[in-house]
């Protein structure tokens, strides 16, 4: 139990210490996508031959006097999971990827007792088939700036000693020497925006809750990431869960809060353990709970688990669901800062946005405002997937261009494709064209062109995409995820989602282009919460920059990516069938028939255009047309 | 005092608490506002009694608000009649017939408003549009007989698990409150038949006047304690009963 702000100070002195007389740092990552893929096993296989050596060590051990030893620990997610199970070894860097179980005695007599390189672990480009040794080297990683993701990757999440060895908790020492006004005018000076989407700044919401007079006030952490592409959350949650905690209890000294809550999607079992140890290590060591190191300040953090509903992220529906009511959004006012969690003023803030503080209060406001644009200081994590060659969770400096994003750090499209859209911000979020790849991303800007950063999920899609097929994969998420509470969005996502059915299904007019552009206005603007207020932009920007491809869909009865079943049609080339009727065999609507050896012929009427005929001809004899 | 302009007029307001739909309907100006009722919380789902606001500081922005949820705040501008507001309530009201095609009130509605709902897809002739005032009311009651179960499009109101609701007591305020008549209340001989469930009736003992079911009193016995016999008789006849009562005592 630390006591004092002075003890803290010491204590951390001494870890660091400590941690630099390791020699050597093995990490296996024990993210959700890199231990699904058994990267435990790895972890375990490369401790006990550690240990078996003698060599093995940790902050305890080399306190007790052990020196010069190797640390094999359990990292957060690298962010390059494609690539996994991934494992690290510092100071080199040296980052080996796909390592299996048995790979483990090598990498020890190799690199940890000889030094040298596993080169045949090592990542390689698949397009140019160059070999990279360590992380920094590769583009991935090269490009980013790893601030609030500094962790993930290179500490142990489930070690609080480790934390506090590289600074952590620090900024505690620091910000119980401020008064409660100067924290939130700091984080105000810093410009710290919301980064669970809407980027409203986080020090005018603490400032206020700091004003409130109220017998009880909560800060709550928002991990529910519905966004089914997104993952930057729950990988600082699993990677460096003590940093959400200490930028909560920052903010909690900073508004006059002595409760929080940190509400976690209930599909991220691994961030709800990890978060559990973390809070359990903290009030060990006397960092949450009564008199927090002597300053008389009381704060503690509950996990609460999701309700498992897209729209509990929203805030008014997040704090109903914490309280133990359904999960449904209210109007506001009044405001979550004045009337949230039990009425009473609240600090409600995104996990992402938690992590900045202790970065904001240890490097100062000057050094953070230098990141990133001008009213949007700092970094933002994305989620990276669709058809991009390197995939995975990035972090930039806000401002960066599609263009880095996409080329420099994303290695661009596979198979010399071109680039057609992405889609940024989930299914709330909207579509962006080649014609923005210069565009800088960050709040203002996206918000210019109808899209927004949203959860900061990434989608890249290729040439070979239907913009009218992406439009109604949204719009049925959304339907789906609707609460029913309000007409326009109930009532609404419904319609437009049969309209986009229609145009796919080969059946859309001109006029029900129209009504989708004036039922997307209508759910845009009389919707109840964010949900039913953003549905509409998947449709609004598909039909502002791909209007074309709807009116092809609708008109000329075509889908020009291809993509719409609806408008493929199939016939065989006589010159090219040798009558072998495998065709014919896989057809499951028996459209198919002809004698063997002799031309095969689809009946048009029966086809319902499935491919199967297509790709089960051994001599490309079915034509698409 | 807050001042507020509606529709340019000014207004003055002496109750902090009053939301800005109190104040329109108290002027005279009729908005459509489905899923309100003055003695239940408002819940703001119709989205019918939507308004522009603006304020002179906005810099000429302005946001669209549910009058019955909103609260009077000093200086605003309100306008129930934009051609914003028009646009969009006309669209709901589409959006509400296309699901409950068959139903008088909103046929009604989109008669004043000039909506036609011929673009909107399938008509489907549902009775309910979901405004939740049958489920507060029945959570006033202290009862809660019925909820609101599943999620968007599914979403509904119903009993739980679909059977006939024990604990409902017959009152009948669900179906009083519904705007567009979709609970089906019947009462044939002294019995009251909702929600699948049948309730004998008390006549009142002294005008003989069917007036409330029997489980309705033994709620309110249960309740408040108040002796059984005396729930018997109707409201009417009790209000004459104590005005007998006073007249003998003082009068005669
Ligand atoms: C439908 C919907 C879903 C949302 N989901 C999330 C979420 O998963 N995580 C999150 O942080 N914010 C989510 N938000 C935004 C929150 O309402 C809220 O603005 C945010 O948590 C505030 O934190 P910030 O200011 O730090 O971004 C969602 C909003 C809506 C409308
Ligand atoms: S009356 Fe206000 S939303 Fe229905």
């Amino acid at each position: 139990m630390i006591k004092t702000i002075e003890e803290l100070r010491n204590l951390a002195a001494d870890y660091k210490k400590a941690l630099g007389h390791e020699k050597m740092k093995i990490l296996v990552c024990a993210g959700t996508g890199c231990m699904s893929s058994g990267s435990l096993k790895i972890y375990e296989a490369l401790k006990k031959i550690v240990t078996e050596k003698g060599l093995y060590v940790d902050i305890d051990l080399i306190k007790e006097g052990k020196k010069g030893g190797v640390n094999v620990s359990p990292s957060g997610c690298h962010g390059f999971c494609e690539m996994g199970p991934l494992v690290r070894i510092e100071p080199q860097g040296y980052l080996y990827v796909k390592v299996q179980e048995e790979d483990a005695q090598e990498i020890v007599e190799n690199t940890v007792e000889k030094g040298e390189v596993v080169e045949r672990l090592l990542f390689k480009n698949p397009e140019t088939g160059q070999t990279y040794e360590t992380s920094k080297s590769i583009p991935f990683y090269g490009k980013q700036n790893r601030l609030v993701l500094e962790h993930c990757g290179t500490i142990n999440p489930e070690s609080i000693k480790e934390y506090i060895a590289l600074g952590g908790y620090q900024t505690l020492a620091d910000v119980f020497e401020m008064s409660p006004e100067k924290v939130c005018q700091t984080i105000l000076k810093a410009e710290l925006r919301g980064r669970g989407g809407g980027g409203f700044p986080a020090g005018i919401k603490w400032d206020s809750v700091r004003k409130e007079k109220a017998d009880q006030k909560y800060v709550v952490c928002n991990g529910d990431e519905g966004d089914p592409g997104a993952f930057m959350d729950r990988s600082i949650m699993e990677g460096d869960p003590h940093r959400v905690i200490e930028g909560m209890i920052i903010a909690g000294y900073a508004s006059g809060a002595t409760k929080g809550y940190i509400y976690v999607r209930a599909e991220y079992p691994l961030a709800v353990k990890r978060l559990k140890t973390a809070i359990e290590q903290a009030r060990e060591f006397g960092l949450l709970g009564k008199n927090i190191l002597g300053t008389g300040f009381d704060f503690d953090i509950k996990i609460n688990k999701g309700a498992g509903a897209f729209v509990c992220g929203e805030g008014s529906a997040l704090t109903a669901s914490i309280e133990g009511n359904r999960g449904m959004p209210r109007t506001r006012p009044p405001r979550t800062v004045q009337k949230g969690l039990f009425q009473k003023p609240t600090v409600l803030n995104n996990v992402e946005t938690f992590a900045n503080v202790p970065l904001i209060i240890s490097k100062g406001v000057d050094w953070y405002l230098k990141i990133g644009t001008k009213g949007n200081p700092g970094t933002k994590a994305f989620a990276l997937t669709g058809n991009i060659v390197n995939t995975g969770l990035i972090e930039v400096p806000m401002g960066t261009t599609l263009r880095e994003v996409i080329y420099d750090i994303g290695g661009g499209i596979p198979g010399g494709k071109k680039l057609k859209a992405v889609q940024i911000g989930g299914p709330s979020g909207g579509c962006l064209t080649p014609e923005h790849l210069d565009l800088p991303m960050d709040f203002d800007s996206l918000k210019s062109v109808g899209a927004m950063i949203g959860s900061g999920g990434l989608v890249v899609m290729d040439e070979d995409t239907c913009m009218v097929e992406v439009a109604r994969f949204f719009m049925d998420f959304t339907q789906k995820e609707s609460c029913g509470k309000c007409v326009p969005c109930r009532e609404g996502t419904k319609r437009m989602l049969e309209i986009l059915e229609k145009i796919v299904a080969g059946e859309g007019t001109m006029e029900d282009i129209e009504t989708l552009e004036i039922l997307a206005e209508t759910v845009k603007d009389g919707s109840l919460c964010g949900l039913g207020k953003t549905a509409s932009n998947p449709v609004l920007t598909t039909l502002k920059y791909f209007r074309d491809e709807y009116i092809a869909h609708v008109k000329e009865k075509v889908c020009p990516a291809g993509v719409c079943k609806a408008f493929k049609s199939y016939c065989i080339d006589p010159e090219l069938c040798k009558g072998c009727g495998k065709c014919s065999r896989v057809c499951p609507n028996s459209a198919i028939t002809g004698k063997i050896k002799n031309p095969f012929k689809i009946d048009k009427e029966k086809c319902i255009n499935c491919g199967a005929c297509a790709n089960a001809c051994p001599f490309n004899a079915v034509k698409e047309g | 005092m807050i001042k507020i302009r509606v529709n340019g007029k000014p207004v003055a307001i002496h109750d902090e608490d009053k939301t800005l739909l109190d104040v329109i309907k108290e002027i005279g100006i009729n908005i459509p506002a489905l899923c309100y009722h003055p003695g239940l919380p408002a819940r703001g789902s119709c989205r019918l009694c939507v308004v522009e606001i603006t304020k002179p500081s906005w810099n000429g922005r302005s946001k669209i608000v549910t009058s019955c949820l909103y609260p009077c705040e000093d200086g605003l501008e309100v306008l129930t009649h934009s051609p914003k507001v028009i646009k969009l309530r006309k669209v709901i009201i589409k959006l509400l017939l296309a699901r409950c095609s068959d139903s008088k009130e909103l046929q009604e509605l989109a008669l004043q408003y000039n909506a036609d709902v011929s673009r909107f897809g399938t008509k489907e002739n549902e009775k309910c549009i979901l405004c939740g005032l049958c489920t507060r009311a029945c959570e006033e009651m202290g009862i809660e007989a019925i909820s609101m179960v599943n999620r968007g499009w599914k979403k509904e109101v119903a009993p739980p698990y679909y059977e006939p609701p024990e604990n409902c007591i017959g009152c009948g305020a669900c179906a009083e409150v519904c705007p567009v008549g979709a609970i089906e209340l019947t009462e044939t001989n002294g019995i009251r038949r909702i929600w699948n469930r049948e309730f004998e009736i008390q006549k009142c003992v002294e005008c003989g006047k069917y007036f409330a079911t029997v489980a309705q009193l033994e709620h309110l016995h249960n309740k408040y304690g108040i002796p059984l016999k005396d729930l018997k008789t109707c409201p009417e006849c009790s209000k004459k009963r104590v005005g007998t009562v006073l007249k003998k005592t003082f009068f005669d």
